[in-house]
């Protein structure tokens, strides 16, 4: 397979692309053979490439919102021709919420809620599952939990039905406890030998410190052993609270039936939401780079990151025009140079990744572990040349534009794709006409705007870099780069000094500060 | 992940992300009369496709749909890395790069005119065929047919030594990658080495080694592209926002008029078995051990093959799936197991695999898994493990037919391995007729201990050697539970 070497998860996967009236794209220029005097004449039909034909009429699908009594809010779009369903109940406060002390206790609360529920046990509930062919998930991200099901439209009811035993009245059991905790246990164990762990772990870390957004969502080894049974059922009995929650219901189903399979199910849960006080540490300071050894690896896990706006940030528009061009598509300048020219990875893509409290921009690739010290470099040259030889150009922005609006209704053709973009509109806060009002945002983004954005991200010196490789190969590299040297281990936690290179001093940890 | 669909995972191991069928259009209600009154199915998917052949031997599959502006095109290419000749391993797939780097009429980047127009483009390998494939705004639809046929037609003018060394390094970053620095990554590789001969297409992995890769040479290239990229060798389907008669006119303007070439011979060994049992233990740089068992099976669409789709459910989805609640959920000697139906052109692989949880001596989840098994196979499904079983597969069916992309993919996979497009339907049918009795007798036939290949992946270096041995024929499951203990 070739192409895209990183797939985002979730949320933070879907391209805000959207409608169809755009400013009229141009393709690049065929190239016109030159014709040698012994060779035929040109094939008419690839002088130029073909001239696009009308745009056809598109809008989005609209989409409802009511709030019920108890504070619950649903969401509802009816779409799609095919009998399918795509649901989410998304519950305000996620990872951001666990102790300091007991970094995985959301996510670990989460995926309990179905281990026996209602009149169910836990094989029972599964079993029910099944037989209506609902898949289940349970997911927690910085901001939320996501209690997620997709199934057939005609299962809805009862589909609604185990979800509000799930998230109302979790069974919660001493022994399920046990046996999931060992589970997640295990796999943040088995995380470790992954270098896109460590590297996403190190990256939080370093950004955000131990307040908002820095600690690992699925957490440690020495973080879920803390955790306690009571702990899990005072953060259930904190989570599972209609006010404040969004219900979303996407496919194909009509909103009276939605509307009242949810009244019936969640119109008699109860319950006030306490507000929760986050704080968000102050941006490291200074270039300083950041390796987690994995002794002999092939490949360098690399990211340049640095701090960026929330979902409210009002650039977020034109950063978003301008990441595209900068390494967001594949002809984003940083792929075309670390991989179409250089051949240094597999591929390598820049992208904002926000929260409700805060962001940040990085450009990630893995490669090649003797090509790591070279890939900072152009990465560098490239935010350099971004802001001084070559800001982006009308067409960039052009193509940047056209690309997101373009594409949009191609992200309509399947359930699921709907139901996560649904879903996004509350984890952002955003109102249900957001779809016909973003097209404009976009549309306003002009080439100046896109550069101006761009300007804060040329700057080496608020970059943090991030290599979960070899510390063999890479450090010498970094050391010739003269950038600052801290070693963290695989939990993204400042390594033992023995391990550390000598010239360089540890101030990896943000402090508390203001909200960015 | 727990409780996630294990079909898919299956799918891409084989490289068949799209071989598992699902729906189009909702029937009317006419419609779906006349298709309960002559099936047992109710309500199954249908994707309505005009096939036909150009007078070059392209075969043309096409399916109308307005309810959305835009036109999935997939062409599948009869060449994958089965194909390849001895030390030359990976470079089919590597070709596929090369595709994208420019033809005679658009010597640039094959994603610059795609991008900005919000269409996506990619291609795929695997041991059976070669796939290029467009998403794209209908309005633009023909840019797909010229770019395309452009590559077809006259890739080698654009082709140079520079882009062939680039693009060699791109793919071996991508071995690194997807497989090297990967945890258990090379599990696939070791395998297919394991279970089939050396002259036996699927021996070798489809990605290659770094050796063959690094030997490949620019002639090579070029007798590839030369007997493989023909329209004799291709199918081309296109699903979306098209009128039938236009897209004819588009499809015979960019296509029509090329050399038809021939159609590549399909490799066709003697299906290879495991007369005795093999254990390969390979070491990475990993906290928990894995085993894997695995074994020969039936083609993609052949006997025996939706069965053992329907079999995996019952072995490990859902918490009360055989091999999850004895090992995971009771006797907690495994993190996870996942047990899947790999399908793919000549026959299809099936592998159970299972991470040890933390402190279980590896041995001992080895025993105890093929003792479930066994046991496993001893009783046929419950009509309580059918219903879901074939309850998740009519809802998959619907999943795999949404997008027109999926759809394009489909039909192109149908022509790959029946000659037809249309086929959903005897695809379906396969999940909804067997009986309980014929998913048992699947599971004793195929998955027998004497006929397996154990793949171990312990904790220590990744590049300590693979140590390879045979095995007798384990002892009675019961009895080496005793003798294994940590």
């Amino acid at each position: 397979m070739r192409g895209l070497a990183y797939s985002y998860l979730a949320l933070s996967s879907l391209a805000w692309s959207f409608t169809l009236a755009c400013s009229s794209p141009k393709p690049p220029e065929a190239k016109a053979p030159t014709p040698k005097a012994e060779e035929p004449a040109p094939d008419p039909r690839y002088l130029a490439l073909p001239t696009p034909g009308e745009a056809p009429r598109w809008a989005p699908p609209a989409a409802n919102k009511v709030t019920l009594k108890n504070g619950l809010s649903i969401w509802q779009m009816n779409h799609g021709a095919t009998p399918l369903v795509s649901i989410h109940l998304m519950l305000p406060g996620g990872s951001a919420l666990d102790p300091k002390n007991k970094a995985g206790l959301t996510l670990l609360t989460a995926d309990m809620l179905d281990e026996g529920a209602g009149k169910y046990g836990a094989l029972e509930l599964s079993d029910r599952l099944g037989e209506l062919a609902t898949d289940y998930r349970s997911s927690a991200g910085v901001d939320y939990v996501l209690l997620s099901m997709e199934g057939l439209s005609e299962n809805l009811e009862e589909s609604l039905k185990l979800l509000a035993d799930i998230v109302m009245r979790p069974k919660l059991t001493k022994a399920e406890f046990d046996r999931r905790k060992q589970h997640h246990l295990a796999v943040a164990l088995s995380n470790q030998d992954d270098q896109g762990e460590a590297r996403q772990k190190a990256l939080s870390r370093v950004l955000f410190g131990e307040n908002y957004a820095g600690l690992p969502p699925s957490g440690t080894q020495k973080t879920l052993e803390a955790i306690t049974w009571q702990d899990v059922k005072n953060q259930a009995r904190a989570l599972s609270v209609p006010e404040g929650a969004h219900i979303v219901i996407a496919g194909m189903v009509d909103e009276a039936t939605a509307l009242s399979a949810v009244e019936r199910a969640f119109g008699s849960w109860k319950g006030k939401r306490k507000a929760a006080k986050l704080e968000v540490a102050e941006a490291p300071k200074g270039r300083r780079a950041y390796v987690v050894d994995f002794p002999g690896a092939a490949q360098s896990s690399l990211a340049i990151a640095t701090r960026a706006g929330s979902y409210s940030d009002p650039n977020q528009y034109a950063e978003d025009v301008m990441s595209q061009k900068v390494g967001e598509s594949f002809t984003g300048r940083i792929n075309m140079n670390l991989r179409e020219a250089k051949g240094y990875t597999y591929g390598a893509f820049s992208q904002f990744r926000r929260y409700q409290d805060s962001g940040y921009f990085w450009v990630a690739s893995n490669v090649k572990s003797e090509n790591t010290g070279d890939s900072i470099k152009e990465v560098f040259q490239e935010f350099a040349d971004l802001c001084a030889s070559r800001p982006l150009t009308e067409e960039e922005r052009n193509e940047s534009v056209d690309g997101l609006l373009l594409g949009y209704p191609m992200t309509f053709d399947q359930v699921s794709s709907l139901g996560y973009r649904l879903v996004s509109l509350p984890v952002r806060g955003r109102s249900v006409d957001y779809w016909t009002t973003w097209p404009d945002e976009i549309r306003k983004v002009t080439t100046a705007r896109t550069n101006e954005a761009a300007a804060p991200y040329c700057d080496p010196e608020r970059y943090s870099v991030i290599v979960a490789g070899d510390k063999k190969t890479v450090v010498p590299q970094l050391e010739k780069l003269g950038i600052p040297i801290t070693m963290l281990d695989r939990d993204g936690l400042t390594a033992p000094a023995a391990t550390a290179p000598a010239a360089t001093a540890p101030t990896a940890g943000a402090v508390v500060g203001k909200k960015n | 992940m727990k409780r996630r669909h294990v079909v898919p995972i299956a799918a891409l191991a084989a490289g068949l992300s799209v071989a598992v069928a699902a729906w189009a259009q909702k029937p009317s209600s006419t419609e779906r009369e006349a298709e309960q009154s002559k099936s047992t199915v109710v309500q199954g998917p249908s994707l309505p496709v005009t096939q036909y052949t150009l007078s070059n031997g392209l075969t043309v599959l096409l399916s109308e749909d307005h309810s959305l502006p835009s036109v999935a095109t997939h062409i599948v290419y009869l060449v994958g890395s089965g194909h390849e000749e001895k030390g030359r391993t990976g470079f089919a797939h590597l070709f596929e790069h090369l595709m994208f780097q420019g033809s005679q009429h658009f010597d640039q980047e094959y994603f610059a005119p795609f991008e900005p127009i919000g269409a996506r483009t990619n291609g795929t390998t695997n041991s059976d065929r070669t796939v290029y494939y467009e998403q794209i705004p209908s309005q633009f639809a023909e840019l797909s047919l010229w770019m395309e046929s452009d590559r077809m037609r006259s890739l080698l003018p654009a082709l140079s030594q520079e882009k062939l060394d680039n693009q060699r390094d791109v793919v071996k970053n991508e071995r690194r990658q997807r497989y090297e620095v990967t945890p258990y990554g090379m599990a696939w590789n070791y395998l297919d080495e394991a279970l089939y001969p050396e002259d036996h297409p699927y021996h070798h992995s489809t990605i290659g080694s770094h050796e063959d890769l690094t030997n490949a040479t620019l002639d090579e290239v070029k007798a590839f592209f030369n007997k493989y990229y023909v329209p004799k060798n291709a199918a081309l389907a296109i699903v979306g926002d098209f009128e039938e008669s236009s897209m004819r006119a588009l499809v015979e303007k960019y296509f029509g008029d090329m050399a038809p070439g021939e159609r590549a011979l399909a490799p066709a060994p003697v299906t290879p078995t495991i007369d005795t049992p093999k254990h390969w233990i390979a070491e990475d740089d990993v906290q928990l051990p894995m085993v894997y068992f695995a074994w020969i099976t039936p083609a993609l669409f052949a006997p025996g093959d939706a069965e053992l789709d329907l079999l995996s459910n019952v072995l490990s989805f859902g918490k009360t799936s055989r091999l999850f609640q004895s090992l995971v959920y009771e006797q907690k000697l495994a993190k996870d197991v996942s047990a899947y139906q790999a399908s793919q052109k000549l026959n299809g692989t099936y592998v159970i695999e299972a991470t040890a949880a933390p402190g279980t001596d590896l041995e001992e989840l080895a025993t105890a898994l093929q003792k479930e098994l066994e046991a496993a196979l001893e009783t046929p499904p419950t009509p309580s493990e059918m219903t879901r079983a074939r309850n998740d597969y009519k809802k998959d069916f619907f999943t795999r037919l949404e997008s027109f992309d999926n759809r394009a993919g489909l039909l192109a996979a149908y022509f790959l391995h029946t000659g037809k497009g249309d086929y959903v339907g005897e695809d379906y049918e396969r999940y909804i007729l067997p009986t309980p009795a014929d998913v048992q007798k699947a599971g004793k036939k195929y998955l027998d201990f004497s006929k397996v290949v154990r793949l171990d992946f312990i904790p220590g270096k990744k590049s300590t050697p693979v140590r390879k041995s045979t095995m007798t024929r384990p002892q009675a499951a019961s009895n080496a539970t005793q003798e294994t203990k940590k």
